[in-house]
């Protein structure tokens, strides 16, 4: 592989780069709990901006105004 | 400005001399103010108690002449319905549907999964119950129309007595942003026509709001969807573009770091 770019000790050594399938399997692993963090938080700055506007605000109005 | 020269520039759509005019004429309906609706901007969702209340003012009122036949029950599920109370409201109206095994039409109460009903038979019932003017179908009025949103709150509540000098046909009433200024629906929202559930005063302009917002929606069903893909995309590419940057500093940084040095030959014959 080359990796005359990072010539570097920590690439070298980092053994998800060594050998592909571990390459693709850290790749594939990676992006999967990068896009979970990545919308917990993002759903998250969402829900606090549009406050009271969604319908899972409404609905829990309803519910608690039929449970009176 | 001769004759050829006019028509020219008016093939390229520039009217020039006695055929200036500005756009806003009332052949064209006056352009409705653009409102500081509380779902502008880029971050905002629908407000959807609003929507709710809009249903109920388009079902209150509007449904009476106008059809929204592309929206179905089952649309307004997550939206501003319950799915229990969606099945009760479809339930409510009865379909004609058929034919069965054995050919026969028959009736049946609503499903989720049907359409909203339309007042009328066809086009021609409509017409006919409406002095000749069709109700237009509600389900993408606002994408339908310049203006959207403001356009259909500017002409619900823009009904105005004529000003002097302008006829208004019988039947007709006097709207100067209805283009020609004069619009076959009469004025349908006053103060206090729909009792809303949740308090809300129930003005006719804050039925205007609702009901306008509702027909947005109707019309830009994905919009909150839309809106907060838009943001999660504007915060990955913001992260891509600064990679990309840091990648072209990486890659030239060896070509940056050289000198280069160019030395004519000094021992070039000169011719
Ligand atoms: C009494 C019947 C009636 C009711 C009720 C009614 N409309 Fe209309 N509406 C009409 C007719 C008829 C037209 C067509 C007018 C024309 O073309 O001159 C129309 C046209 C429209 C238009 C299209 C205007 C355009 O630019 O072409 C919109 C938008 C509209 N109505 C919205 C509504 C809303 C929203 C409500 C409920 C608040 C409503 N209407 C209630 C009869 C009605």
């Amino acid at each position: 592989m080359y990796d005359g770019a990072f010539d570097s000790v920590h690439w070298r050594i980092a053994v998800f780069v060594k050998r592909s399938s571990a390459f693709t399997a850290s790749i594939v692993v990676s992006a999967f709990a990068f896009e979970v963090a990545f919308d917990t938080v993002t759903d998250r700055i969402w829900d606090t901006l549009n406050h009271g506007r969604q319908w899972k605000d409404l609905k829990a109005r309803l519910e608690a105004a039929s449970d009176e | 400005m001769n004759v050829s020269a006019r028509s020219a520039l008016s093939r390229l759509g520039l009217e020039v001399g006695e055929h200036a005019h500005a756009f806003s004429t009332p052949d064209h309906g006056l352009h409705p103010v653009h409102y500081p609706w509380d779902h502008n901007g880029a971050f905002a969702t629908y407000d959807h108690a609003a929507l709710r209340r809009g249903y109920q003012v388009y079902k209150d009122v509007c449904s009476a002449c106008h059809s929204m036949s592309r929206i179905a029950w089952r649309n307004l599920i997550g939206v501003t319905h319950t799915e229990a109370e969606v099945k009760a409201m479809a339930a409510e109206t009865t379909y004609y549907d058929g034919p069965d095994a054995e050919g026969e039409m028959h009736e049946r109460p609503g499903k989720a999964s049907d359409y909203f009903p339309s007042p009328y038979i066809n086009d021609d019932a409509a017409r006919a119950a409406n002095a000749g003017a069709l109700p237009p179908d509600l389900s993408c009025i606002a994408r339908a129309r310049h203006g959207e949103e403001n356009y259909i709150f500017s002409l619900l509540t823009g009904y105005y007595d004529a000003p002097a000098g302008v006829t208004v046909r019988d039947g007709l009433h006097y709207n100067p942003y209805f283009p020609g200024g004069t619009i076959g629906m009469a004025q349908v929202l006053f103060d206090g026509v729909v009792d809303y559930e949740d308090g809300t005063p129930n003005t006719a302009s804050q039925l205007a709001r609702d009901v306008s917002t509702f027909l947005a929606w109707a019309s830009y069903p994905e919009f909150d969807e839309r809106k907060k893909m838009g943001m999660k995309f504007m915060i990955i590419t913001t992260g891509l573009f600064g990679l990309s940057v840091w990648w072209k500093r990486f890659k030239w940084s060896y070509i940056k770091s050289q000198r280069l040095v160019v030395q004519p030959p000094t021992h070039i014959r000169k011719v």
